[in-house]
């Protein structure tokens, strides 16, 4: 709009104006007089009028629409606002009872904190002869309340005989268990739409259906996160296509019948040539290629990074009693790791993720209680370095990065966008870099990045406030992951996180 | 320069009888905003106006309480010379009925008049 919206004092200025010329002897000049305050009430209302306008104009434009229109619109293209869904993870609730008790599937569980209810799926199960068994679990409510921490208890709404009513999440619930899509979300794919509307048989078609909950009234049988859409790959006319759940590593694979029943579900949307059974269009078996990843940094010296504790030379482990939790050096214990200090572990001796742990108690001169249990037992050689109040954080970025999650600039530092999903984040957030998408070498198939990028790793980590000097010691160069060649073409291969260390530089 | 007038009762305009609104050269009607008006209530001019409609309002108006909101509101006038000599005195403090009533008087400068006038007035 080329008309320049006038301010508030400008259009009060200008009533004035008008005011004066049609009644010169009227006092309207300063703001005690009677008609100074009238005019302000009238230009105050004008100003109204005029951002009313400025609204209208950001609504009836699909790129800057929200609310109400934003929903008109993204129905115009034929976009619909993701439902809230519920958080699900395979082996996540421990159950403990009598060996060999079966526990059925579909049993319901309450959460007595939120009243949030969940249901036992991929049963039925049966304890094992420890007296306990992990069953996968499934969020029947919806929405980020149903994500889960490690710890949490979980009560059978109806008890099964010779099986302990309560039961206890042994691995986070983070798959799905979104809210309701986020504006800027719905607004991103409702824009996407209006670049590339669609021809029936595009990359954005393809990817449409594949995310969609349903198209044309067809239901789509599996719930997709994100999608890539290969053409060409298995010859000229064919389209292959990989799609994943939300959540972290090999959890984001479609599992047992899922990529089957995709399959029949897109063979009823597409073209004919490719709808045909045997025909060109494969949903294809995604394979994990974890990397490690270790970064170095130093801080800005602001204490709100600052690293816990003085790592100048790393204890190494001696020992660890899984028992007890304590992890016992080679020599003594640095005076400044003091209980509370927060510390992460490369692994030697034993197979570590990087995750960042809690001095408990300093309980000999060489020996530290461990608060957290970890995944892997710690063991000799292993090498403690400092913590600091964004690792866990930058950790989680770069496990997101590494998981297909777009990593977005928040305010705070990097945000993945499953992250950003769940919560209130009314504004638009800038994407500092894209997730890792499946093989992609040289972008023969799209744009998506199937490469681990160390400049995108550095990304990250740099755009933190108070990093200094991020050193990608791991990997050496880019990582591309596999772009399988027949007969084994019906598999992609895509990189996940392994070891993610981040550590003082 | 000609201001409207407002009746300090009906508080509408008054009918000059040719068709069109009373207007004076007196400060009379920026007194009755600054006194009428709440303060910290428009958010053009937070500072306009007067906490007299809550003190007048409040279970037992004091008087004291009155003469100070009123001093206040008048003093942004004597700033910007709109009037000058002022005073503000209380009139009448009854405890027992709750009736307060104060003088105010100050010299008009637009008019050169000198303005006594009891507030709240008596028809108020």
């Amino acid at each position: 709009m080329s008309y320049p919206v006038p301010s508030l004092e400008k259009i009060h200025r200008f009533a004035i104006s008008f005011w004066k010329s049609l009644n010169p002897t009227s006092d309207v000049l300063i703001k005690f007089s009677y008609h100074w305050k009238r005019l302000l009430a009238y230009a105050a209302v004008q100003a109204d009028q005029h951002a009313h306008v400025l609204a209208a104009q950001d609504d009836v434009m699909p790129d800057t629409a929200l609310g109400s229109t934003l929903l008109r619109w993204s129905k115009a293209v034929g976009i619909k606002q993701r439902g809230a869904t519920g958080a699900r993870k395979a082996k996540a609730l421990r159950v403990t009872g009598t060996a060999a008790t079966p526990v059925a599937n579909l049993a319901q569980l309450i959460d007595p904190i939120t009243g949030n209810l969940f249901q036992i799926v991929n049963g039925p199960f049966a304890i094992g002869a420890g007296g306990t068994v992990d069953c996968d679990i499934a969020a029947i409510s919806t929405g980020s309340s149903t994500r889960l921490l490690v710890g949490a208890s979980l009560s059978f709404v109806t008890p099964i005989p010779f099986v302990k009513s309560t039961a206890t999440i042994v691995l986070p619930v983070d798959q799905d268990g979104f809210d309701i899509e986020q504006e800027p979300s719905l607004s991103n794919r409702m824009q996407d739409a209006f670049a590339d509307p669609g021809t029936g048989a595009s990359a954005a078609d393809f990817e449409k259906w594949t995310l969609d909950t349903s198209t044309r009234d067809i239901v789509n049988p599996v719930t997709v996160a994100s999608c890539y859409v290969y053409a060409n790959r298995q010859g000229l006319g064919s389209v292959d296509i990989a799609a994943f759940h939300s959540g972290t590593g090999a959890e984001r694979n479609l599992i047992g019948t899922e990529p089957t029943l995709l399959l029949g579900y897109l063979q009823q949307l597409v073209p004919l040539q490719l709808g045909a059974n045997g025909g060109a269009l494969r949903v294809l078996t995604t394979v994990i290629e974890t990397k490690a990843v270790e970064i170095t940094f130093t801080t800005n010296g602001d204490p709100a990074v600052a690293w816990d504790w003085d790592d100048s030379a790393p204890p190494v482990v001696l020992a660890y009693n899984a028992t007890t939790k304590a992890l016992q050096f080679t020599g003594p214990v640095p005076t400044t790791m003091i209980a509370g200090k927060r510390f992460v572990v490369r692994g030697v001796g034993s197979a570590q993720d990087g995750a960042v742990f809690t001095v408990d108690t300093v309980s000999a001169s060489d020996t530290i209680l461990v608060r957290e249990t970890p995944t892997v037992n710690f063991a000799a050689t292993d090498v403690l370095y400092a913590a600091s109040p964004i690792t866990a954080s930058l950790r989680d970025a770069i496990i997101g990065y590494m998981s297909g999650d777009d990593i977005y600039a928040d305010t705070n530092g990097p945000i993945r966008a499953s992250t950003a999903g769940t919560r209130a984040i009314s504004s638009k957030l800038r994407v500092l870099v894209y997730g890792l998408g499946p093989s992609n070498p040289s972008g023969a198939y799209g744009q998506w990045n199937g490469t681990l990028s160390r400049a995108d790793l550095s990304a990250i980590v740099n755009y933190a406030a108070g990093v200094r000097k991020p050193t990608i010691v791991t990997p050496a160069a880019d990582v591309d992951s596999t772009d399988y060649l027949a007969p084994n073409d019906t598999q992609i291969g895509y990189i996940g996180p392994g070891a993610i260390l981040l550590r003082r530089g | 320069m000609l201001s409207i007038v407002i009746d300090p009762v009906t508080k509408d305009f008054v009918d000059d009888g040719k068709g069109g609104w009373l207007e004076t050269n007196q400060v009379s009607t920026a007194v009755m905003c600054q006194l009428e008006g709440e303060e910290d209530a428009w958010p053009f001019d937070p500072a306009s106006g007067s906490r007299n409609h809550e003190i007048m309002h409040s279970e037992v108006p004091e008087a004291i309480m009155l003469v100070d909101s009123t001093r206040r509101a008048m003093s942004a006038l004597l700033t910007a010379g709109l009037i000058d000599q002022l005073s503000v005195s209380i009139l009448a403090s009854d405890e027992l009925s709750g009736q307060v009533s104060i003088l105010i008087q100050y010299l008009d400068l637009s008019s050169n008049t000198a303005v006594d006038m009891a507030y709240p007035s008596s028809a108020q």
